[in-house]
C-alpha cells in the first residue's frame, strides 16, 4: 500500500517519463539529453540525504517509484544507465564512503554533472568474480592500479568507477574498493560495445594502465573491498529489477489489449485458454515479483541484510521477465517478431537480466549454499 | 520584485485522462504556472497562489507549490462551496484585498475545463480595479514597471507592453507541465498551507458560496458528440485494403 505522498510521486514520476524518456529516436541510443531532463527532474539522488542533493526518501519508496519508472519508460537500456548510476556507484559511496569521498562526488553524482559506474568483471572473471587480476599497489602517496574491467555497463559515458582490485599478496584474497575518476591518469576507456539488446545502455572495457588513485579514494577499508562486493550485488540484485516488474506490466497491459482485439477463428484470442493463460502467469510474476520485492526493502529500510532474498528475488524476476516477453511474441505471433511492433526489442533488452548482476545459475548455487549450509558442495 | 498572484482551480481528473481519480489544476492554470516556472528563471518575480477548495484540492496545491508558488492561500471551507460568479469573485476579491493588497499582477487561466462562464476574470478585475486583459496567449517577460503579453483573437495576434497592476485571462492551456521536480514535491509535501475560513477572511457568509450567489445550477449533463467509427483489425495488408475500399465509397 502506498501514502499519498508516495503516489504524488509516482503520478509525477510517470507522467515525467510518458513525456520525457520515450523519444523513438533514442530506444538504442544514449541520450545525454535525457540524462540532463532525469537529473534536473531530480530523481537521481533517491534515497540520497538531501544535504547532498538527494530526496532521502525511504528505500519501500524507491521501489514504488522505479516500479512505475520501469513501466512508464519503455527504454529499457536507459533505465539500466540510471539503475547502474544511483544503486551501485552513488550508492555505494554514500552508503561506504568517508565523509571526504561524500562531499566530494555525492552532490555532483545526485545533480547527474558526473554519472557512475561499476567495475567487477573481467574478461577472464565473470562469475568467478573473485579470480579477478586486476591489482592495486600501495604507494607512499596512494595506490597504482594496473587491469582491466570487462562489459562495464554506462563504461563510456561514466565519469566515476567503482573498481575492485586485489590488494592482497599472492593468493591472498584481499580485494578492496576505489573510485577512480575517469580523467585520473592512466584509465582509458573502451569503444562502445554492441550488444543484443539494452542498446541505449553504453557497455565497454575499461583499463587502468599504472592509474594513480589518491590514498583517499578508498572506498570502504583497505582489503575489506569482498564486503563491499558483497552489499554491491545486494543492492543490485534488488534495485536494478525493480523496474523489469514495471516492465512486466507494461508488456502485461499490451497483451491484454491485443488478446482483446486480435479475432481468429471469430473469436477475441484471449477467449482461448492456451493464450489467457500466459496474461494469467504474467499477472503471477509481477504479483510474486512484488511481495518479494518490498518484504526486501523493509529488510533494507531497517538496516537489515537481505542477501540470500535478493538473490531469490534476482532470479525469480529475471525469469519471470523474460517469460513475460517471450509469451508476449507468442501473442502477438508475427507481428511480435516485426520490429514495428516494438515486443522484440523488449525481449532482446530483456535476455540479459539473466545474465547481469550474477547468472541466475549462480543465483542457484547461492540459495543451494545457503538453504543447506555449504555441506553438499 | 514583482508580486505576481494566481488564481487557481482544481478540476476533476477524469476530464483529461479518463482513469485518472481525484482533482487536478486546471490546464489553463497549469500553463500559467509552468509559464511563471520559466519566468521565474531570469526575472525577479514572487508567484502567490490563491485557490477556493475543500481538502481534495491538497494535491494540486502541493503540486502548484512545487512548480512554481512561494505562497498559497487556500480557501477552504464549506462557506464557500457551490459559488456563482459573483459570490467566487467577491471571495477572491476580499482574499486578495486582505493578504496581497501590493499585488502587481492577478493572472487566472481563461477557462476551467469543468464547467464555467468565463467571467471570473472580468469580474474580478473590475472589483479590484485594475486594467484586464483578455485573450492572453502568452506571457514573454516581466519588467520592473510593466510586462510583455502577446494577445491573440481569431483575426490578429497583439505584442502588448502593460503597465502594473493588471489582470490577465490566459488562453493558453497544458496538460503536463515539464519544469516539475520531485525535490521541490518533497519539499511541497512538508509545506504548511495557510487554511483561510470565510471567518478569518471576514467575508459575510451572504457574500460567499451558496448563499452570496444570484445563480444555483440546477442540472447539469455534459453534451458528447458522437462520430461514428469502425475498428480496423486484421494483417498490415487487410487493414491497408479496408482503408482502400473506405476511401474508395
Amino acid at each position: 500500500m502506498n501514502t499519498n505522498e508516495e503516489m504524488q510521486l509516482i503520478e509525477a514520476v510517470r507522467e515525467f517519463a510518458e513525456n520525457n524518456l520515450n523519444d523513438p529516436e533514442y530506444l538504442e541510443k544514449f541520450s545525454p539529453e535525457m540524462w540532463k531532463k532525469i537529473a534536473d527532474f531530480g530523481l537521481l539522488g533517491i534515497t540520497v540525504d538531501e544535504k547532498y542533493g538527494g530526496l532521502g526518501e525511504s528505500y519501500h519508496t524507491a521501489a514504488a517509484v522505479f516500479e512505475n519508472l520501469g513501466y512508464s519508460c519503455k527504454n529499457n537500456g536507459f533505465v539500466f544507465v540510471v539503475n547502474n548510476h544511483i544503486w551501485v556507484s552513488q550508492n555505494l559511496i554514500y552508503l561506504y564512503g568517508s565523509e571526504k569521498l561524500k562531499d566530494k562526488y555525492l552532490c555532483d553524482m545526485t545533480a547527474g554533472k558526473r554519472i557512475g559506474a561499476i567495475c567487477i568483471t573481467e574478461a577472464e572473471s565473470g562469475s568467478d568474480a573473485l579470480s579477478m587480476v586486476t591489482k592495486a599497489e600501495k604507494t607512499d602517496d596512494g595506490y597504482i592500479l594496473n587491469g582491466s574491467k570487462a562489459f562495464i555497463s554506462n563504461g563510456p559515458i561514466a565519469d566515476i568507477f567503482i573498481v575492485f582490485a586485489r590488494t592482497g599478496e599472492e593468493n591472498n584474497k584481499s580485494f578492496t574498493a576505489f573510485v577512480v575518476e575517469k580523467d585520473f591518469p592512466g584509465v582509458k576507456i573502451g569503444a562502445d560495445i554492441e550488444k543484443m539488446g539494452l542498446g541505449s545502455c553504453p557497455t565497454s572495457e575499461i583499463v587502468f594502465d599504472n592509474c594513480i588513485i589518491p590514498k583517499e579514494n578508498v572506498l570502504g577499508r583497505y582489503n575489506f573491498g569482498s564486503l563491499i562486493m558483497t552489499m554491491a550485488l545486494e543492492w543490485e540484485r534488488c534495485f536494478e529489477f525493480v523496474p523489469h516488474i514495471g516492465a512486466m506490466r507494461r508488456v502485461m497491459e499490451r497483451c491484454i489489449e491485443h488478446v482483446r482485439s486480435r479475432k481468429q477463428f471469430g473469436r477475441p484470442i484471449g477467449d482461448y485458454q492456451a493464450v489467457s493463460h500466459k496474461i494469467a502467469d504474467m499477472k503471477v510474476g509481477i504479483e510474486m515479483s512484488r511481495a518479494m520485492l518490498y518484504r526486501i526493502v523493509d529488510l533494507k529500510d531497517n538496516m537489515k541484510t537481505a542477501f540470500i532474498d535478493t538473490s531469490i528475488f534476482k532470479l525469480y524476476v529475471s525469469e519471470a521477465y523474460i517469460k513475460t516477453c517471450r509469451d508476449a511474441m507468442q501473442i502477438f505471433g508475427g507481428y511480435g517478431y516485426t520490429k514495428e511492433y516494438d515486443i522484440e526489442r523488449e525481449l532482446r533488452d530483456a535476455l540479459a537480466c539473466s545474465i547481469y548482476s550474477g547468472t541466475n545459475e549462480m543465483q542457484k548455487n547461492t540459495i543451494y549454499n545457503f538453504t543447506t549450509n555449504g555441506e553438499s558442495l | 520584485m514583482i508580486k505576481i498572484v494566481v488564481c487557481l482551480k482544481m478540476v476533476p481528473g477524469k476530464l483529461i485522462n479518463a482513469e485518472a481519480g481525484g482533482l487536478i489544476i486546471n490546464p489553463y492554470d497549469l500553463f500559467v504556472l509552468e509559464k511563471l516556472a520559466e519566468l521565474k528563471k531570469s526575472s525577479d518575480i514572487s508567484v502567490i497562489g490563491i485557490c477556493m477548495g475543500g481538502e481534495s484540492a491538497r494535491d494540486g496545491l502541493i503540486r502548484s507549490k512545487a512548480l512554481v508558488c512561494d505562497d498559497i492561500y487556500w480557501l477552504n471551507d464549506i462557506k464557500f462551496a457551490q459559488a456563482d460568479t459573483i459570490a467566487t469573485t467577491k471571495t477572491l476579491t476580499a482574499a486578495i484585498k486582505k493578504y496581497i493588497p501590493d499585488a502587481d499582477a492577478v493572472i487566472c487561466g481563461g477557462h476551467a475545463i469543468d464547467g464555467e462562464t468565463g467571467q471570473v476574470p472580468a469580474e474580478l478585475s473590475e472589483k479590484l480595479g485594475i486594467t484586464y486583459f483578455s485573450s492572453v496567449a502568452d506571457i514573454e517577460s516581466f519588467g520592473n514597471d510593466s510586462a510583455v503579453i502577446v494577445r491573440r483573437d481569431e483575426r490578429q495576434e497583439m505584442t502588448v507592453r502593460c503597465r502594473y497592476p493588471f489582470l490577465l485571462s490566459v488562453d493558453s492551456f497544458l496538460t503536463y507541465a515539464s519544469n516539475l521536480n520531485v525535490i521541490a514535491l518533497k519539499r511541497a509535501q512538508k509545506w504548511e498551507y495557510k487554511i483561510i475560513s470565510a471567518e478569518e477572511l471576514g467575508i459575510a457568509s451572504t457574500d460567499c458560496g451558496a448563499s452570496g450567489s444570484k445563480t444555483k445550477v440546477i442540472n447539469s449533463v455534459n453534451i458528447i458528440y458522437k462520430k461514428e467509427s469502425i475498428e480496423i483489425g486484421g494483417s498490415i495488408k487487410e487493414k491497408a485494403d479496408h482503408v482502400k475500399k473506405l476511401l474508395q465509397q
